[in-house]
């Protein structure tokens, strides 16, 4: 099938995008209706890639987007998140309870008037004012995000020949918030300090995780929440909260935590979560090399449909031959960000009797291919 | 170091060192030998063998005419040495060196090693339309006077590009620049507190 043929209503659809750096997944509500979460700005473009695809369907997707939701504010999760909420400024915006904390506000303030930027907060600068602005027009209906914790359901959708959907976020929990609004409250910078860029990332415990419920179909979108010690934070805390919720719901679907990072791996995930060999969709992170062959290995022993939107790093430019003497002379371990968006879509016909899934990759996205299955 | 330097060197020091000897920067360069001479006493079996030719070194030169009460004892002059003016060419005013730049990225510090080196994520300015790269730089790469930029989150310009010489030498070179940015001052955070109150009351005010 196209690319830009566009689901039926009656189909739910998790599209997963991604380059090397950067993801974002769109989904179908069923009727049309539409929720993005996260978003990267392709190479070479200037709006977010769910713009891009929705708009290639030509069937008004984009203005249906009922849902926008920023996991975290890193860069490689909100770039173009503000050029979809000015293009629908009827979306609804949910975003970490932990970004509510008036610290982050000023975090994001500094890093606004800082000389050094930050991609990341600058787009949140963007988003926060555009919220802020459309609600002191009173023209409705972003009023204020919807700050997602634990187990708050950001939104519900039913009635009479339609499948219901409820979105859910897992986290953060409430320790994690607290913790990570001390975070923002470190971070504030210091009367002589030196203005550098926004880089840490601990904040990834803060991560909004989402339970999606499609008909009689279950999804896990795990955003890059991380597994920590403390029982009361990161996937411990989820796996508390799910088992006290939804004992007995297992997803068909799952959008790797943290690029499949072994900081995010919980056994009990894969076992009380997921249905066994459920769908599995990883996203590259090459600055820190995720996922690496060992990740990969390892997510791959827990399913055989494990499919990646991009597969290693990008192909270095063409130029000049001196320039490129010159840059391996000086720098070791180089590696090139892959600008190409794969993207890798599940379909589900909620109405009929057949659940079966149909996958599809395009733009470079890939089945792994396990030694174990005879592959590379 | 660079020829104009060289250049400078040979002449000045020359003389700082021995007013005696006879060494002109106008001579020198005009392009002719420069002819040195020693005084009579120490011509001869007078001079150590060993200091022969080390103008540098010794009072062997004199730049004064016999009197006449030396006459007697006059001897003409014979050059002991020659020195030849450096080969380079002279340098004109107003031509300094030069540096193309071929390639630019604006980088920005990620990591920090045991080792001294730091990871960047670099973004090409000369072809944006270039991905971004990942890459290590050792610590040799930064001028000691910019170590103490080398930050987690601090950003650089790295240049490759082509340096072209005062003598016309063309050479690739690559620089790596830390960006010298203000510390922040208390006046620069109030303004920051303030933006993020006024965006806050703006949204509370709405959702009262």
């Amino acid at each position: 099938m196209s690319r830009s043929t566009p689901p039926g209503s009656d189909e739910f659809e998790i599209s997963v995008l991604g380059p090397g750096r950067g993801e974002c997944v769109v989904i179908h509500l069923g009727r049309n209706e539409w929720c993005v979460v996260d978003s990267f700005v392709p190479h070479g473009q200037s709006e977010s890639a769910a713009i891009e695809y929705l708009s290639s369907f030509e069937n008004g997707a984009l203005h249906n987007i009922q849902l926008i939701v920023a996991t975290h504010w890193h860069d490689d999760h909100v770039r173009g998140l503000a050029s979809i909420l000015r293009r629908v400024p009827t979306a609804g915006f949910a975003c970490s309870d932990a970004l509510s904390s008036p610290n982050f506000r000023k975090l994001v303030a500094t890093a606004v008037t800082s000389m050094q930027g930050e991609p990341g907060a600058e787009e949140f600068a963007n988003i926060l004012g555009l919220i802020d602005s459309v609600s002191s027009r009173r023209s409705k209906p972003l009023a204020s995000p919807v700050w997602a914790v634990e187990n708050r359901q950001l939104f519900y959708t039913f009635g009479a020949g339609r499948f219901p959907v409820r979105i859910i976020a897992l986290s953060p929990s409430d320790l994690t918030k607290r913790l990570a609004m001390e975070d923002f409250a470190q971070q504030l910078p210091k009367a002589g300090d030196s203005q550098t860029r926004l880089t840490s990332r601990n904040e990834n415990h803060a991560s909004v995780a989402l339970w999606i419920e499609a008909g009689p179909l279950r999804a896990l979108l795990g955003a890059d929440l991380e597994h920590t010690a403390n029982p009361r934070t990161g996937w411990k805390a989820v796996l508390t909260c799910h088992e006290g919720s939804r004992p007995d719901q297992l997803a068909a679907f799952l959008k790797v935590p943290h690029h499949g990072s072994k900081t995010a791996e919980v056994p009990e995930m894969w076992t009380t979560m997921l249905e066994a060999n459920p769908i599995a969709v990883v996203t590259s992170f090459t600055p820190s090399g995720l996922p690496g062959k060992a990740d990969l290995r390892r997510l791959d022993k827990r399913t055989t449909r494990l499919y990646q939107t991009t597969l290693g790093t990008g192909k270095p430019p063409s130029r000049d031959p001196s320039v490129e003497r010159m840059m391996k002379q000086v720098v070791k371990d180089r590696q090139v960000v892959s600008g190409k968006s794969g993207h890798v879509r599940v379909r589900w016909p909620i109405g009929g009797n057949a659940m079966a899934p149909a996958i599809e990759v395009f733009n470079g996205a890939e089945k792994y291919q396990s030694a174990r299955r005879g592959g590379n | 170091m660079k020829p104009k330097e060289s250049f400078d060197t040979f002449s000045r020091g020359q003389n700082e060192q021995n007013k005696n000897v006879l060494s002109t920067t106008a001579a020198a360069s005009s392009g002719h030998p420069i002819f040195e001479y020693a005084s009579t006493s120490s011509l001869g079996a007078y001079q150590p063998a060993s200091k022969l030719g080390s103008t540098a070194a010794q009072p062997l030169v004199s730049t004064k005419p016999p009197t006449s009460t030396e006459s007697e004892n006059f001897r003409p002059e014979v050059p002991r040495g020659v020195a030849v003016p450096p080969k380079f060419k002279p340098i004109r005013s107003g031509r300094n060196a030069s540096l193309l730049t071929r390639q630019l990225w604006e980088g920005t510090v990620t990591e920090l090693r045991d080792d001294g080196s730091f990871v960047a994520v670099l973004a090409d300015k000369t072809d944006p339309g270039n991905s971004d790269e990942i890459a290590a730089f050792s610590p040799e790469d930064v001028t000691d006077d910019e170590v103490r930029l080398v930050k987690v989150g601090s950003s650089f310009y790295w240049i490759i590009g082509s340096e072209r010489t005062p003598t016309g030498v063309i050479k690739t070179v690559s620089m790596v620049r830390f960006r010298r940015v203000p510390a922040w001052t208390q006046s620069k955070l109030k303004r920051a507190a303030e933006l993020a109150r006024h965006a806050a009351d703006s949204g509370r005010d709405e959702k009262e």
